[in-house]
């Protein structure tokens, strides 16, 4: 089992595996590139195309245990390979160069200059070039020999040990982690763990005991069309007292390990319905569709569709908003009985109309956020996997595995020399390297080292 | 578009058809004068192409990394930068020129047709991790697009006896080549997925979430990791080591128009 572990071939098996599936499932669409719409049309007109979207697609795919198996698989044999060649190393405390699997090159010269000095300018050489010298002394015969770039052994080694982390930041993340969602209205206090709606059940009984509360929303445009700023405050209320912690776009607020990340921000015009003193309907409407406007029931049978126009404009019979800044805020609702529309109205905040004896009113209006609540410590993990992978990376870029080895003969005054040279992976590199050695010792100069 | 970022980048592109032409041409009828001329004019080129990137970082006051345009117009730019690099290192490089110029005339002509409105950063890319995140993924997309180059070259040398093909560099270095610039490409690409990864926990909250554009990302990454674990573990060279250069390019394309494949929280940031 461990031998079948080590083996490289299977690690690139499973590594084409994944990949396979992966851009199999890639091709399929998904709840992600198809609108909540569609897919909600796909599974009530199409079900068994939906059910292959469903459980074939990548974010569905990644869930399954069989190709999380092969994951792990692929996970095992990274770390039984990448174990394999410490233990080796560790024998022997020196690295191997294989020849058997390098490129050679070699060429045979002829120097003016005796053997000796010849030996001194070889040695002087490579010792200027930091290559780790051995040297073997015949009667005839001398061969000095160098290599270096090993440290990408090193850097693959780390690159591998980075992937690992990455694998094991997965499942951290999944078994430790907290995922949610926190939809809520400017200034509304709410509980914590009755407001947050997590994505796994029963999950939110991890969250602290707290009350919430969103205040000082902001949303900035500039030129009032492109997005520029959004954030707020975000006030948690637990028995040592109040939390103010700021959030924003990219700052997300952080509490009890717990990460709120602003996720979506509208308008919440408040629309209140009352008849005979009584109060029939009265909330801070959480607009999500400003283009197309959102429908709440009113009562059985009755539905108001609203639209938010922050910056309202009339021009004929067309309306809509000359900005996204809210500098005139206006409020449409429009009610329908069934299909039918039976009532239709404009309101600036504060103002009120009467329909079939009911008082409709916009009183005012405030902002919405929905914040991605979540704890992630696989995190830390990524970022370790991160580091040492990149790092590994860069050092496998940067290092050149190869070996020269100086063979020198006399030839009576003068020295033969042949210099062969080994490289696993750059043979236009050695070439050039290996040619330009032997003219400059037949010259009689010492080589310029290289890195 | 600012005025003068469109009289520079104009020019650029003027420059960088004109240079294509002129080194095809030498290329064919063997005038060492008109590809050198030619490559004068890639780097005039370049120089504008920076002039332009320079103005519209100026005038909207944040890095060119936002949207199609900005995207193609930096992009390109990395590119460009990639082959004169590798030109400085590797001289026979020099005809890769006649490879790169037409994607990268490709590449602007698609992001200028998306317009290339002045607008300050959005909320969602105001983070120090854009400069990392958007650099290496051009880095790496660059070094893939010049070892596609690099592969392409060996294939059409390696099968033709046309005499301007054999002027082509060196077989072993082409191979080479492909080898080293996969390699950083493959180094700039994980340094790219996992900035994006750390930016999107302080964004989302999660650090991946198999979005359409982080799977693809993914599926290119392992492809390149792939063709490098059959080159460095199996010993591929020469032909098959080509093919894999050339046929890898479709995963990263595939993660380029990723960004109209669908919806992604990468096309809606916020």
């Amino acid at each position: 089992m461990y031998k079948l572990l080590i083996s490289r071939r299977l690690a690139i098996y499973l590594l084409t595996a994944v990949l396979l599936a992966l851009t199999a499932s890639a091709l399929i669409p998904n709840n992600f590139t198809l609108s909540a719409a569609k897919w909600l049309e796909l599974e009530r007109k199409s079900p068994v195309l939906f059910w292959i979207y469903a459980h074939l697609s990548t974010p569905f795919l990644v869930r399954n245990p069989f190709f999380q198996l092969i994951s792990f698989l692929l996970c095992l044999s990274t770390l039984a390979c990448t174990a394999d060649r410490i233990v080796k190393w560790g024998k022997s405390k020196c690295m191997e160069f294989e020849k058997e699997k390098a490129f050679s090159f070699s060429v045979t010269q002829i120097s003016v200059h005796c053997p000796d000095e010849v030996r001194s300018m070889v040695e002087n050489f490579l010792s200027k070039g930091r290559w780790e010298i051995s040297r073997e002394n015949n009667t005839d015969l001398t061969v000095i020999s160098g290599q270096k770039g090993m440290s990408g052994f090193w850097g693959s080694v780390a690159f591998h040990a980075g992937l690992v982390c990455c694998f094991l930041a997965g499942p951290v993340t999944v078994l430790t982690g907290f995922s949610g969602e926190l939809t809520a209205t400017e200034d509304v206090v709410l509980p914590l763990r009755g407001a947050i709606v997590a994505h796994q059940v029963n999950n939110d009984a991890k969250l602290p005991e707290a009350q919430v509360q969103i205040n000082q929303l902001r949303g900035e445009y500039f030129q009032g069309q492109y997005r520029y700023d959004y954030g707020g405050e975000l006030v948690l209320s637990d028995r040592l007292g109040d939390h103010r912690i700021p959030f924003a776009v990219n700052k997300p607020a952080s509490y009890h390990g717990y990460q709120f990340s602003l996720n979506e921000y509208g308008d919440a015009p408040r629309l209140v319905l009352e008849r005979d003193g009584k109060t029939l309907f009265d909330y801070y409407l959480n607009l999500k569709h400003p283009g197309e406007g959102d429908y709440f029931e009113l009562e059985p049978g009755v539905r108001a569709m609203v639209i938010f126009f922050p910056d309202f404009f009339r021009q004929g019979d067309k309306i809509g908003s000359r900005s996204r800044r809210s500098d005139n805020p206006v409020t449409l609702v429009r009610i329908f009985r069934g299909d039918r529309e039976v009532f239709k109205g404009l309101f600036k905040p504060g103002d009120e109309e009467i329909w079939e004896g009911s008082r409709i009113r916009v009183p005012d209006y405030r902002h919405w956020v929905t914040l991605n609540v979540t704890k992630e410590q696989g995190i830390l993990l990524v970022m370790l996997g991160f580091l040492l992978g990149s790092a590994g990376l860069l050092v496998r870029f940067l290092s050149n595995e190869r070996r020269i080895e100086f063979e020198l003969f006399p030839m009576g005054e003068q020295t033969g020399f042949k210099v062969r040279g080994y490289c696993r992976y750059y043979p236009a590199f050695l070439e050039k390297e290996v040619l330009e050695i032997a003219q400059k010792l037949e010259e009689g100069q010492v080589p310029v080292a290289r890195p | 578009m600012a005025f003068w970022e469109e009289i520079f980048l104009w020019i650029a592109i003027i420059a960088y058809a004109v240079s294509f032409l002129l080194f095809l041409n030498g290329l064919i009828f063997k005038k060492e004068r008109l590809q050198l001329f030619g490559f004068r004019l890639t780097e005039a080129a370049f120089g504008f192409h920076t002039a332009a990137i320079a103005v519209r970082w100026y005038v909207t006051g944040h890095m060119p990394a936002m949207y199609t345009y900005e995207n193609s117009l930096a992009g390109t730019w990395i590119i460009i930068l990639t082959y004169l690099v590798l030109r400085r290192f590797f001289p026979p490089a020099r005809p890769f020129v006649v490879a790169v110029t037409p994607l990268v005339l490709l590449i602007l002509g698609n992001g200028m047709l998306t317009g290339g409105e002045l607008r300050p950063l959005e909320p969602a890319f105001r983070s120090n991790w854009i400069f990392v995140h958007v650099l290496f993924a051009w880095f790496s997309f660059g070094s893939y697009l010049t070892a596609f180059c690099a592969g392409a070259m060996y294939l059409l040398k390696e099968k033709s006896s046309k005499s301007f093909l054999i002027r082509l560099p060196e077989l072993n270095l082409l191979d080479e080549l492909s080898l080293r610039l996969i390699l950083f490409g493959f180094f700039a690409q994980a340094v790219m997925i996992a900035s994006g990864a750390i930016w999107a926990h302080g964004l989302w909250g999660r650090y991946w979430g198999w979005d359409p554009v982080e799977t693809w990302s993914l599926i290119s990454w392992l492809v390149y990791g792939t063709n490098l674990h059959l080159r460095v573990t199996l010993g591929w060279t020469g032909r098959k080591a080509a093919w894999m250069a050339v046929v890898s390019l479709f995963g990263i394309i595939f993660l380029y128009f990723g960004f109209g494949h669908g919806s992604s929280v990468h096309t809606i940031v916020f």
